[in-house]
């Protein structure tokens, strides 16, 4: 057992070693001094794994001092000053109980748990399964509970709850832990059910169990049901119950099976980045339903009569339409709810409707927010890039036609992108007019503003898809550029905040700038389009 | 990693790059079409005209997994692809190229997505055909294709070949035995010609192996 800890260890330790290195490596200047020649020096990782292992410890406590510092017991007794000592105490137990009892008994379980870990020692290494789960949960729990000791004992003190019960409560809490993975492994060993993988159970779990927690502060309501961890007799059931799983989790005869179930070689969970890269596609793979044919003679002649790129794109268009439809049904749904939100708001609440309605022209650099939010350019450029571009991009000829491909879509991205402005318009109109006391002026303003502002992210995303060509073969971004343009952008949003624009104003200089945006693109991407557009 | 890389590539003939894995022979192409950035040296190419820098408009890259849009069917491809070069081919009939590829009226007008490996490779020659770069490079050519596909790519490449420069890159010794006119290796970052009197012999493989072994690496098993 000790050996298999001993590898077990050697194990996490390299990893954690070589994972510094890499990141090391990747830091902006000093990352130079780090060569791939680093993995081999032995000596030198045997001190960083002294280090490693010492942050890891370092973390262990600092971990669960934070969780029961932020989650357990600020909620508590933070904003509950009124409160008398005992309630809030009883509110910290109640919220103790929900979270690390119920919410992580279902949740957060390692016997099953699909770990890249554990597919390495088992599969990789060979190592006897039983060996490998015993070891691992050995050592989980009873660092789990050291780690809870310190914790525990400070937020107990300051609860005045005595030395004695705090360690007991750390301990109630572990060995309860050690039952429930007790309980999942029977259930799966009973039914095949690995519980963990069921999404839906998890997240319901953990909503209703973080519902529950929180609630009764909202409600003003003391829960005394968390007093029942203090009681002694209710801490001999747990450590009853908990000393029996521990026995049979170490005894259980059947642990290949369990870890077969969690480490298959193609599961998804093994390669989280695999599993997002593929996520990713299937947003922007073209739909079959849009291109549920095999002979398409009949569907090129109405296409016919374009030429060149307008044909390219008109094709692309027709035979993408619902990648782009959806999210723009989406976006015009969310916009028409909030019409109707509004008029309802103008209905029933006339003073609060005609409130917000006086300050109309101090929201309005909101609408920078909003515009951001619902443009759809973004979309359109990725299935464009992946459906699209990928595979012509390699061509000189398109990479030296960028320009003449970069307005064209500029007026179709322009074209969805005004019809989301217009339904916004329509959806503020609405609210504006029920609620009465919005100058006409600041309305139509309003209307410019929202023209501008489609326009101007229409432009933005498609100049700095041309420009900066942000995506890999991945889908995922890995250009900083891209992120820093894109705060900037909301940065002004911010800025136009602050100064307190009025309606006027901000509407010259949404105009001006998106003038200015335009004029520029064309340029930049006449000039630079064809170095940049190709596939990184 | 190249370096010195020199040589005197003639139209008429088909090249054969051979190289080990990770000697550079992608790395050459990539430069040559302009993928990377030269960071020093220079590709000329001599024609009609006089001698001038190899452009990217220069160059075809065949691809040996063709990478195709997928929503267009081959037909609307090339037809949009002749439209964007219809200043060199005023009257192109489309038709006529689908033909000269024995490509069926059936499969011009089905989705690239259904096309098999073979037909990709059609489309992707028939576009060489139309622009007819002057130098037309090959990254790994017929590996992955069928035995019929694979004959028809060859018997293609032998006739194009007086009207172009073609180079292709393979480690596979009987490809290049069996296609090409000179071998060119690639090794330790040198461009250096095999005698072509080597290609028909029977020591032609021991005696490439011979050249491309590096004795510093440790001994082959």
């Amino acid at each position: 057992m000790l050996r298999t800890f001993s590898t077990l260890f050697s194990i996490r330790t390299s990893s954690a070693v070589n994972r510094l290195i890499y990141y090391a490596q990747r830091l902006p200047l000093a990352g130079r001094a780090v060569k791939d020649t680093q993995y081999a020096n032995l000596k030198g990782k045997k001190a960083i794994a002294v280090i490693a292992f010492l942050l890891q410890i370092v973390w262990g406590f600092v971990s669960k001092l934070a969780f029961l510092g932020l989650m357990v017991y600020l909620p508590a007794v933070v904003g509950n000053e009124t409160l008398s000592q005992e309630d809030q105490l009883s509110l910290f137990l109640h919220i103790f109980l929900l979270l690390s009892f119920l919410v992580a008994g279902v949740a957060s379980i390692t016997v099953l748990e699909t770990k890249r870990e554990k597919y390495i020692a088992v599969k990789l290494m060979r190592m006897k399964p039983a060996a490998y789960m015993q070891a691992s949960l050995g050592y989980r729990y009873f660092s789990y509970f050291i780690y809870y000791i310190p914790a525990m004992l400070l937020f107990a003190s300051l609860l005045d709850v005595p030395f004695i019960q705090g360690i007991a409560l750390a301990a109630s809490v572990t060995l309860w832990r050690v039952f429930c993975e007790y309980l999942h492994l029977k259930l799966f060993q009973k039914t095949g059910n690995v519980l963990i993988k069921n999404t839906a159970v998890v997240w319901l779990a953990i909503g209703l169990g973080y519902a529950a927690a929180y609630a009764p502060i909202f409600l003003n309501w003391i829960p005394s049901g968390g007093k029942l961890l203090l009681l002694w007799p209710v801490t001999m059931v747990i450590a009853a119950l908990g000393a029996i799983a521990a026995v049979r989790l170490a005894r259980y005869a059947d642990y290949r099976t369990a870890v077969d179930a969690a480490a298959r070689r193609d599961d998804p969970l093994l390669d989280l980045g695999k599993m997002f890269s593929e996520a990713n596609k299937m947003q922007v793979k073209s739909k079959d339903k849009d291109l549920d044919y095999t002979h398409s003679d009949g569907q090129t002649v109405p296409f016919n009569s374009r030429e060149g790129y307008a044909y390219l794109h008109a094709l692309f268009f027709a035979r993408h339409r619902s990648l782009l439809s959806r999210p723009l049904w989406n976006r015009m749904a969310i916009i028409g709810a909030i019409g109707l939100i509004g008029v309802a708001l103008s209905v029933t609440d006339p003073e609060r409707a005609s409130a917000l309605a006086a300050n109309w022209s101090k929201g309005m650099p909101w609408l920078i927010w909003i515009m951001n939010f619902l443009s759809i350019g973004e979309k359109a450029c990725k299935a464009l890039f992946y459906n699209c571009d990928l595979s012509l991009m390699r061509y000189s000829f398109y990479r030296n036609d960028a320009d003449r491909h970069f307005r064209q879509r500029l007026y179709r991205i322009c074209g969805l992108n005004l019809t989301l402005a217009g339904g916004m318009g329509a959806a503020l109109t609405g609210f504006a007019l029920t609620a009465g006391g919005v100058p006409t002026s600041e309305l139509l303003l309003t209307w410019v503003c929202l023209v501008a502002l489609s326009v101007f992210f229409s432009i933005h995303h498609l100049f700095l898809y041309y420009i900066l060509q942000p995506y890999s073969t991945e889908l995922n971004v890995k250009n900083p550029f891209f992120f820093l343009v894109n705060i900037a952008v909301s940065m002004a949003f911010v800025l136009a905040l602050l100064l307190k624009a009025d309606a006027a104003g901000l509407a010259i200089a949404i105009v001006t700038i998106t003038a200015v945006y335009f004029v520029t693109a064309i340029i930049l991407v006449k000039r630079w389009g064809p170095r940049t557009f190709r596939v990184k | 990693m190249l370096q010195d890389a020199g040589f005197h590539f003639q139209k008429g003939k088909i090249y054969g790059l051979l190289g080990r894995n990770g000697a550079g022979k992608t790395t050459l192409f990539n430069c040559l079409s302009g993928e990377t950035q030269i960071d020093g040296g220079h590709a000329r190419l001599k024609d009609g005209e006089g001698e001038r820098k190899l452009a990217e408009a220069d160059i075809g890259y065949v691809y040996s997994l063709p990478i195709l849009p997928e929503f267009l069917t081959g037909y609307e491809f090339i037809k949009f692809f002749l439209d964007i070069n219809r200043d060199k081919h005023p009257d192109a009939n489309i038709d006529a190229y689908f033909d000269r590829m024995s490509m069926s009226g059936e499969d011009r007008h089905r989705l690239i997505k259904n096309y098999s490996h073979g037909m990709k490779n059609k489309i992707q020659m028939m576009l060489f055909l139309i622009s007819k770069p002057p130098v037309i490079l090959l990254d790994e050519p017929l590996t992955s294709f069928d035995v019929i596909v694979a004959h028809e790519m060859k018997n293609m490449l032998r006739e194009m070949k007086r009207d172009h420069i073609l180079i292709f890159s393979t480690h596979i010794l009987q490809l290049a035995a069996d296609l090409c006119d000179e071998i060119v290796v690639l090794n330790n970052g040198r461009l250096s010609a095999v005698p072509a009197d080597w290609l028909g012999s029977a020591e032609f493989e021991p005696s490439i192996i011979s050249l491309l072994k590096d004795t510093s690496h440790a001994e082959d098993i």
